[in-house]
């Protein structure tokens, strides 16, 4: 187990580099750079220009510029500095990294608590009502898009999106603003957990039916547990799978909702990493990129060794 | 004294090809203390047999009719909660796969001892002991060290004796055999049938036991009942099915054992194939496959026509022979 866990994360330091290099030569392709807005600039002339792309480092041959970056990296941690913001990308980061996990991990703790059960009560009355009603209810959550969702939320509830009211932003952490939070944080949550809760109750259902039609269900029927019993195991066989896609979530949630968190004003990393990619800011969005693959690659260490916790199979080999 | 009394079963799933009658009209007793061979191709309802009585299948689609008497006590109707106290305790049931006869999740000892305990008022040290004294029973190794792994880290014949184990750990009266050997290979197949009939003569166990080999049922069985196409053709004496088989399917599966002599030679088979489950053949279902196909087979289900020693066959060479005397017997 311990050689297992080692294993996986000494694996993570090669496929890093791998991202790294794939991040940087992804955000090269992008036509222009970061002193293309200023071409159209009457006020700067185009030996201005040339300054700026020379203090920038931009003369350079990409080759060179993203080995002086790794370099950076491994041998002071320092990830570039954004044009845009003219501050260390690690710090701005930093700054929105709190809100951004946070939000996250509510989100898939919501859609775990709500999912998992629905689809569990779906797969052991299928095709009755109730069942109808939940598949129904999830396609609508699958096909609706996340920003619409969370508009109209928004118009119903007469909010304009944020974590606080404007009274709160800056102030002290007091329990007025804890409960302000508690307010206004559900409204991303259920928006960005509405689709992926229908997909995973989908899932579990799946699951759960799989495992109700397996042999061992009938040999432990045939042994005469009682219902209760039986149920204990295939709920437990079938929540096997999902730990997996859990791993996967997360990074999913970060990228996958920039569009949501720019309606819904949030101060998470998506709506920041889409300035910095109109901004050609470089740094800032190659950083970003290696964050989510790093995020990626923690879940997935964590959903393995959870997985290999819970499997014997999987424990052993 | 039968122990358990099956009459007039008819087990029909329904589906969107049609009804399935996959066990149509089955009669048959088990008595105390005898190993009953049911035997027949794949798919000719033996399994569903078992799955019924021990009320595993699934309602609806199953649509269970007839009577299915277990000491007296009728079981087709039964509900599920009366079921529980039923099955492991009184009929246990092993399987033709035990690979996946298990949870994956759980060690093989957890498993029986949640059995177990489901069925007894022991301790758990107390069940613990009782499982590893039949993990010794059936013939595991090392019992005490196997009792905490998990089933992918047994061999299949190994987890089929640790099935019988745990199933007769729970001291069932009746034991459902569904081809408990089928999945091994062959020399283990061996053990696990000595193993089976020693276990019965120790603890008097009735065995249904399920299988399409007939050179396992040779070796192992009191009686026979021939089973085509959801209904029983043929019941008899082990020695007197060997010796003297009467329906055409059953010389057809006699004939079609290997022998030694026959290398070089195309083997015998039995022409044609099960026909499919919702498209059974009117009249005798054997006939479009059967060498002494007549008119009437083609018409009228045979009734079961009784011979010396029990025997009993449903054909209409034998129906034919009853009415019209003189017909020579072949």
């Amino acid at each position: 187990m311990a050689s297992f866990i080692i294993r996986r994360i000494l694996i993570i330091i090669p496929m890093m580099f791998i991202v790294s290099f794939i991040c940087f030569f992804l955000t090269e392709l992008q036509p222009g750079d970061f002193v293309s807005q200023y071409l159209e600039n009457p006020r700067i002339s185009p030996e201005q220009i040339e300054l700026i792309k020379e203090r920038l480092g931009l003369d350079q041959p990409p080759m060179t510029r993203y080995v002086m970056w790794l370099k950076q990296i491994i041998t002071k941690g320092d990830f570039g500095y954004s044009f845009a913001f003219k501050r260390p990308v690690i710090d701005l980061i930093w700054e929105r990294m709190g809100w951004t996990i946070s939000i996250a991990l509510s989100t898939i703790l919501f859609q775990w608590i709500v999912a998992v059960p629905l689809g569990i009560f779906s797969a052991l009355h299928p095709y009755r009502m109730w069942d109808y009603i939940l598949t129904f209810v999830a396609f609508i959550g699958i096909s609706i898009p996340n920003f619409f969702f969370a508009l109209i939320l928004m118009y119903l509830t007469n909010s304009s999106g944020g974590l606080f009211s404007s009274q709160f932003i800056g102030a002290p952490l007091t329990w007025a603003k804890f409960y302000d939070l508690l307010q206004h944080v559900w409204l991303p949550i259920a928006v960005i957990g509405l689709s992926g809760l229908a997909g995973l109750m989908r899932v579990m259902r799946g699951n759960m039916l799989d495992m109700l039609g397996a042999p061992f269900v009938n040999s432990l029927r045939a042994r005469g547990l009682p219902e209760k019993q039986v149920r204990k195991h295939v709920i437990k066989n079938a929540l096997n799978p999902m730990i997996s896609i859990a791993g996967m979530e997360l990074p999913n949630i970060f990228s996958g909702t920039v569009i949501t968190a720019i309606v819904l004003n949030l101060p998470t990393m998506g709506p920041f990493f889409y300035t910095a990619l109109l901004n050609h800011d470089q740094y800032l969005v190659m950083t970003f990129l290696m964050f989510i693959a790093f995020i990626t690659q923690i879940g997935n260490l964590l959903a393995d060794i959870l997985l290999a916790v819970l499997d014997p199979r999987i424990r052993m080999s | 004294m039968s122990i358990i009394q099956v009459e007039h079963l008819k087990s029909f799933f329904k589906t969107d090809e049609g009804i399935v009658k996959a066990v149509d009209d089955v009669s048959f007793e088990l008595r105390e203390n005898e190993i009953l061979a049911l035997v027949g191709e794949s798919g000719c309802g033996k399994s569903v047999t078992a799955q019924t009585i021990l009320g595993l299948l699934k309602s609806p689609p199953a649509m269970i009719e007839g009577s299915i008497k277990y000491h007296g006590q009728e079981l087709v109707g039964l509900s599920n909660k009366a079921y529980h106290k039923l099955r492991g305790k009184e009929i246990g049931m092993i399987f033709q796969e035990p690979m996946s006869a298990f949870d994956p999740l759980y060690t093989v000892g957890d498993q029986a001892a949640e059995a177990v305990a489901v069925h007894s008022k022991l301790n758990k040290p107390e069940i613990r002991d009782k499982i590893i004294a039949m993990f010794n029973k059936v013939g595991i190794p090392e019992a005490e060290n196997r009792y905490d792994e998990y089933p992918h880290q047994m061999s299949g014949g190994m987890l089929q004796r640790m099935l019988i184990a745990l199933t007769l750990a729970c001291d069932p009266k009746v034991l459902i055999a569904d081809e408990p050997t089928t999945a091994l290979d062959v020399t283990i197949q061996a053990q696990v049938l000595n193993l089976m009939r020693d276990l019965q003569n120790e603890f008097n166990t009735s065995i249904i036991f399920i299988t399409h080999d007939l050179g396992v049922v040779a070796e192992l069985s009191d009686r026979i009942h021939v089973m085509y196409a959801g209904k029983i053709v043929e019941k008899a004496d082990v020695v007197e099915l060997f010796d003297h088989p009467k329906h055409p399917y059953t010389k057809g599966l006699l004939a079609s054992r290997l022998k030694r002599e026959m290398k070089g030679q195309i083997l015998p088979f039995i022409k044609g194939t099960v026909p499919r489950a919702f498209e059974f053949p009117e009249g005798c279902r054997f006939h479009p496959r059967c060498p002494h196909a007549m008119e009437i087979c083609k018409q009228k289900d045979p009734d079961p026509v009784a011979f010396e020693n029990g025997h009993v066959c449903s054909c209409w060479l034998y129906l034919k022979q009853n009415k019209t005397d003189g017909v020579e017997s072949q």
